[in-house]
């Protein structure tokens, strides 16, 4: 009889149980990112041909989408907190500019790092979630497989300031993958952290090397040698505020 | 043992907490349909406000066909016939062919947002369907009651039904598709078209993104240098001139059965459209990024050969069963 008592208790409780969430640990917090675009500090106005980059080319933002992944949290004694999401940014669509991440545990942090792209675990073709965003991502199998990082894409005015160019940076390629490394103090306590991640549209184009588009090309995607000069330059698109 | 009833029924009633309510309605017995979609395929976008039911799915296709719709003699299928994919050469109309994962609709985007709001446009606007003929009709009368439990027909009801109808038309079994499922190979011809579509040098797959075979947003691909009135596209819809001469990226499945082609049919055969991109596109401000790579300002430079395997690869987007499919054809 009392063992069947039991039973049925714990039947319950695991019935219970899965009703929720994973108890939440009292020792964890949740952060926000949310991301805002900038050109060298100056809020960015997509559309128009109106920015200058450091080679002098004028142009202007009228597509961006990328992917974010591996954020990892790291705290003041370098024990680390990574988060298993996966980000689909695109710059027209304001709710997929919004990235939170929740348990966290609590403490003081030092820094965060995360990825432009995907790992070479992830970036394979139909890895991600089949949705609409992923699949017009996908880098072609005949060109390697996997999936776009970025699609930054406008149009820019020749030195001469007459003729109009479109230009299409697109970035993929495991080799590609951008590791950005921000150090900022902040701590995560029981509330949740709300925190601005800047991008500078005009850090792709400088640090350490200028990308020019009449020089470098207008077209990246394949060209080696200009993604991997776009990869570099950036690694420091980003501050947290 | 008193207990263990009562622990049973708390049990009961925590496991019954656990699922939302399902809409409890007495009158209205519907079926569920199931959309077959392969797993390759993106998620579907379905509406939760008009689930799928084989009432609702049947009676959006009798509308369909029904000219009761028009006051002027036509269906929707006057101009939408499943022969071409559910389109004619005719009225160059848009073809009907997985417009569930759409959100925005007709070349210009006059309409963005669910099937429900096409089928809204599509009705009030397009066909201004005379309400009370639908509700003089004792059979439609029972079909509405049936599928979606109205006394009183309404112009979104009628598109409730058609957007079912519509969501239902999946193409899944093209050769492309039955080579993706590893079903069959294609031909050498067909592989390397394949190859110049996914490829830098074909540069296809940017905006017709595989398996839909579109990306949905609007683009310019130059097929003129002026956009004025006529044919400035999007602009139409937003004002804003970056959007001159941007149109809808079109599907390309069943692209073989639809001609003629562009947003103005300009183009009769395939090697048409080839020809325009190999080699006659028109550069202008707004014309896509994607359209200007080096190189590509003098065309793609393709050999006849390249072109005939392009033209052999789009012909695998053909699905006869899709056009042949009893389910969708007139009732
Ligand atoms: C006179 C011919 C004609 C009739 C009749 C007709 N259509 Fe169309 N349909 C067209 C044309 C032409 C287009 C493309 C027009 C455009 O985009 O401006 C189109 C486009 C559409 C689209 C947009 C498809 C897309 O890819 O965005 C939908 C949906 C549609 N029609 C539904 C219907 C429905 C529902 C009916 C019946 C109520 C109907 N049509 C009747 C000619 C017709
Ligand atoms: C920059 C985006 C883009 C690229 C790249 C592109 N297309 Fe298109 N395609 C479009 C758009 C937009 C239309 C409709 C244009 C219009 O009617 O104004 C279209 C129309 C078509 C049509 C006619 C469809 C119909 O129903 O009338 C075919 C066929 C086609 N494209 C095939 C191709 C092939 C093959 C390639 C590669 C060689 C290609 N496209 C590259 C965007 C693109």
């Amino acid at each position: 009889m009392k063992t069947l008592n039991y039973l049925i208790i714990i039947i319950i409780s695991t019935i219970l149980a899965s009703c929720k969430d994973d108890p939440i640990k009292n020792e964890t917090g949740d952060i926000n990112f949310n991301i805002l675009y900038n050109i060298d500090g100056e809020n960015l106005l997509l559309d128009t041909i109106k920015y200058t980059n450091a080679a002098g080319n004028k142009y202007s933002v009228n597509h961006f989408e990328y992917y974010i992944s591996g954020v990892t949290f790291i705290k003041n004694d370098e024990s680390k907190h990574t988060s298993n999401e996966v980000c689909y940014i695109n710059i027209k669509k304001s709710n997929t500019n919004v990235m939170n991440f929740t348990n966290i545990p609590i403490g003081e942090y030092k820094a965060v790092t995360f990825y432009i792209g995907l790992d070479s675990f992830t970036n394979k073709s139909n890895k991600l979630t089949n949705t609409i965003e992923n699949v017009n991502m996908a880098w072609p199998d005949a060109m390697g497989g996997g999936y776009h990082f970025i699609k930054l894409e406008g149009y820019f005015l020749d030195k001469s300031g007459t003729k109009q160019d479109g230009y299409a940076m697109h970035l993929g390629t495991n080799s590609n993958l951008i590791k950005i490394e921000i150090n900022h103090q902040f701590s995560i306590s029981k509330n949740t952290l709300n925190k601005k991640l800047l991008l500078n549209i005009n850090e792709w184009f400088k640090n350490p090397s200028n990308y020019d588009f009449d020089i470098d090309g207008n077209y990246s995607m394949g060209v080696e040698g200009a993604m991997s000069k776009l990869a570099k330059n950036g690694t420091d698109l980003f501050k947290i505020e | 043992m008193k207990k263990n009833i009562l622990i049973i029924l708390i049990s009961v009633f925590v496991l019954s907490s656990c699922k939302e309510d399902p809409p409890i309605d007495e009158k209205l017995t519907t079926t569920p349909y199931k959309i077959e979609i392969p797993e390759y395929f993106p998620k579907i976008i379905l509406n939760p406000q008009n689930p799928m039911t084989v009432e609702g799915f049947e009676l959006g296709r009798k509308l369909y066909y029904d000219p009761i719709l028009s006051n002027d003699g036509r269906s929707c299928a006057s101009c939408h016939d499943q022969k071409y994919s559910f389109t004619t050469y005719a009225s160059n109309a848009l073809v009907h062919v997985n417009l569930a994962w759409n959100t925005n609709f007709l070349w210009n985007g006059h309409v963005s947002g669910t099937m429900e709001d096409i089928m809204m446009f599509e009705v009030g606007d397009f066909f201004k369907t005379d309400i009370s003929k639908i509700n003089n009709s004792n059979e439609y009368r029972q079909l509405f009651k049936k599928a979606y439990n109205v006394s009183q027909i309404t112009q979104k009801d009628i598109a409730y039904a058609l957007a079912q109808f519509f969501r239902a038309r999946v193409s899944y079994n093209s050769k492309f598709d039955k080579f993706l499922r590893g079903e069959t190979d294609l031909t050498p011809s067909e592989l390397n078209g394949y190859i110049l579509f996914t490829t830098e040098k074909g540069d296809c797959f940017h905006c017709h993104t595989l398996p839909l075979t579109s990306d949905n947003q609007f683009r310019n691909i130059g097929l003129d240098s002026i956009y004025d009135s006529n044919n400035s596209g999007r602009y139409e819809v937003t004002h804003k001139s970056f959007d001159k001469g941007k149109f809808k990226v079109p599907t390309l499945r069943n692209i073989e059965l639809s001609a003629p082609y562009m947003h103005d049919g300009r183009f009769q055969t395939l090697a048409q459209v080839i020809e325009f991109y190999n080699s006659g596109v028109k550069v202008s401000s707004t014309i896509d990024p994607i359209m200007t790579k080096p190189g590509k300002e003098y065309g793609l430079k393709l050999t006849s050969k390249e072109k005939s395997d392009l033209i052999n690869f789009l012909k695998t987007f053909t699905d006869t069963t899709y056009i042949n499919n009893k389910a969708f054809s007139k009732p």
